[in-house]
Formats: structure tokens, C-alpha cells, sequence
């Protein structure tokens, strides 16, 4: 089993490492920088993933900053890439992976 | 009463505007992961820091002719950094991925808005804002931004660099349809000096 949190970690190293993103703290929607979660579950505490859960859908939302070097739509698809990775070494899949740009600097 | 940091005007993401400044101070050293890692705070330093280049020059022109600064001025500007460097609404940019949602929120665009002011040399932006529906493709918007002048600078020439600069970032970073980018120069600094000396 796999602990939601590792695939966060997993998911913001990766992020980190693209040219121009920085995964930052969002200031008012979530309390963490990078959620994987059953949609039903976003919200709860992080916990293990289940053998059973691994085939449904997960929703995973990542808040970036990123450089004005950037343009923010090349970003989004940079980052959407390194996120469906992740998930796919841990056989899970995504209903959704929202990216937000909640800084250009 | 203590100011809740979650809503008072005078905070960033529970930081001061005085104390993100004092940050800058000291070089970002040591490092702050709240700081630094906040979205709010990073469009804050970052209008902070523009907000200083520009007001080297323009300080030291109003201090050399009246002997004194104009600290409406400054508070004014501050007080829009710190209402503006609040994330507000989620705009959505388009997505070719299926299970993809993107996003880039409104305070993210309006620092992009205060950085295409460091194109336009001898001005500042002060307030800006986003009038429309930013939340629906396509839906038109229009740019409203107040800024001032530094004394010297020709208005009209400055308000279409602007808009131009203002108009690509906007066209770079975001999906939006923009039907005007309206620009209203409220102060030209030492103005009333150069009225005073005329007299």
C-alpha cells in the first residue's frame, strides 16, 4: 500500500524540478500544497491507499508559481505531464487534475 | 480588538506588509517557508519590490523640492498591495488534457498586471481591477487600473505603453477576452511643487 502523502511528496518533487514552478502554499482554498484524494475523501486526513481504491479515480490538485518566463498555459501542461507520471507509477488514476497558478513572478 | 489576519486589510496571508518589507531587508535571509511559500506573500514581495525601485527615484525627487514625502501616496499604493495580493476569483485557462483544470487565480493576474508597469519607465500602478466575469470562458472583461505619474513623464504616451504591456502579459498568461484596458492617472508627483514655483 501506498500512503497518499508519499505520492504527494512524490508528485511535488517532481513539480519542483520543472523549469520556472515553484509549488507554493495556496493562502485560501487548501491547507496543503499538493492534494491527492478519492474526491469523496479531499478534505480528510491523509491515509493509506487501498488495493481496491488504486483503479478509481483520484483528484489531485497542485498550486504553483511559476516565472513570468513562462507563459502559464505551457506551464499547466508541463505540470499536468509530471502529475499523470506520478500517478501512473502508483497505478492510480486521476478524475481530475486541477492546476492552479496562484502567483507570476 | 485584535485585527482577525484572515480579513484586516493590513495582512498577507497573516503577515504584515511591514513585515514582508523587513523580509526584503534582510535579503530573504533566513529563509521564511511561510513566507516563501505563500502565493499571497510571493505577489506581495513582488510588488514591494517593484513599488521600491520606482519610489528610489521618485522620493528623492520630492524630498530634494519640498523637503518632505508624500505619504498618501505610498499608503495608498500599499494598502492596494495588500488588498490585491489576496488570491480572489479562480480564472480558468483552457486545457487539452481531459482530466485536466486549469487555473490561474485573480490575484496572480493582477501581479502580472503591476509587472507590466516595470515596462513603462516614470510610472506607478496603484489600484487595479478585474470588472466582468472572470470565472466564464470567454465572457469580455475589462482592466481598470489607477496609476500616477512622475513628474516629466507625457501622460498619454505612458498610458499606451502601458495598456500595450499590460495587453501582451494578459494575452501570454490567460485566456481572457479583454474588451478594454482603461487606465486613469490620478496623481502626477511634484506637481504642486512645479504649480508652487510657477506662482
Amino acid at each position: 500500500m501506498t500512503a497518499a502523502a508519499d505520492i504527494e511528496h512524490r508528485i511535488a518533487d517532481e513539480v519542483a524540478h520543472l523549469p520556472g514552478v515553484e509549488v507554493l502554499y495556496p493562502a485560501d482554498a487548501l491547507s496543503t500544497r499538493i492534494r491527492v484524494a478519492l474526491p469523496s475523501a479531499i478534505g480528510s486526513a491523509p491515509r493509506q491507499v487501498t488495493a481496491s481504491e488504486s483503479s478509481v479515480g483520484w483528484a489531485v490538485t497542485v498550486v504553483v508559481g511559476i516565472d513570468e518566463a513562462h507563459a502559464a498555459p505551457d506551464v499547466c501542461v508541463s505540470v499536468h505531464q509530471a502529475v499523470s507520471n506520478c500517478l501512473r507509477e502508483a497505478n492510480l488514476t486521476a478524475t481530475t487534475i486541477t492546476i492552479r497558478i496562484a502567483s507570476i513572478h | 480588538m485584535t485585527p482577525d489576519p484572515g480579513f484586516d486589510d493590513e495582512f498577507v496571508d497573516g503577515h504584515t506588509l511591514d513585515e514582508l518589507g523587513d523580509y526584503l531587508d534582510r535579503g530573504r535571509v533566513p529563509p521564511d517557508p511561510a513566507i516563501d511559500q505563500s502565493a499571497d506573500c510571493q505577489v506581495a514581495l513582488a510588488s514591494l519590490e517593484r513599488l521600491r525601485r520606482i519610489s528610489e527615484s521618485a522620493l528623492s525627487l520630492e524630498v530634494a523640492e519640498r523637503g518632505e514625502v508624500d505619504e498618501g501616496w505610498l499608503r495608498g499604493i500599499l494598502s492596494g498591495i495588500s488588498r490585491e495580493a489576496r488570491a480572489g476569483r479562480d480564472i480558468p485557462l483552457p486545457s487539452p488534457e481531459p482530466v485536466g483544470v486549469f487555473r490561474i487565480t485573480e490575484g496572480a493576474v493582477r501581479g502580472l498586471i503591476r509587472s507590466a508597469g516595470d515596462a513603462v519607465d516614470g510610472l506607478v500602478i496603484g489600484r487595479c481591477r478585474l470588472t466582468g466575469d472572470v470565472t466564464e470562458p470567454g465572457a469580455p472583461i475589462v482592466v481598470d487600473v489607477d496609476a500616477s505619474v512622475l513628474w516629466g513623464v507625457r501622460i498619454d504616451d505612458a498610458a499606451d505603453r502601458l495598456r500595450a504591456a499590460i495587453a501582451r502579459q494578459i494575452e501570454r498568461h490567460t485566456a481572457l477576452v479583454v474588451d478594454a484596458i482603461d487606465i486613469t492617472v490620478h496623481d502626477v508627483h511634484s506637481r504642486r511643487v512645479r504649480e508652487g514655483d510657477r506662482r
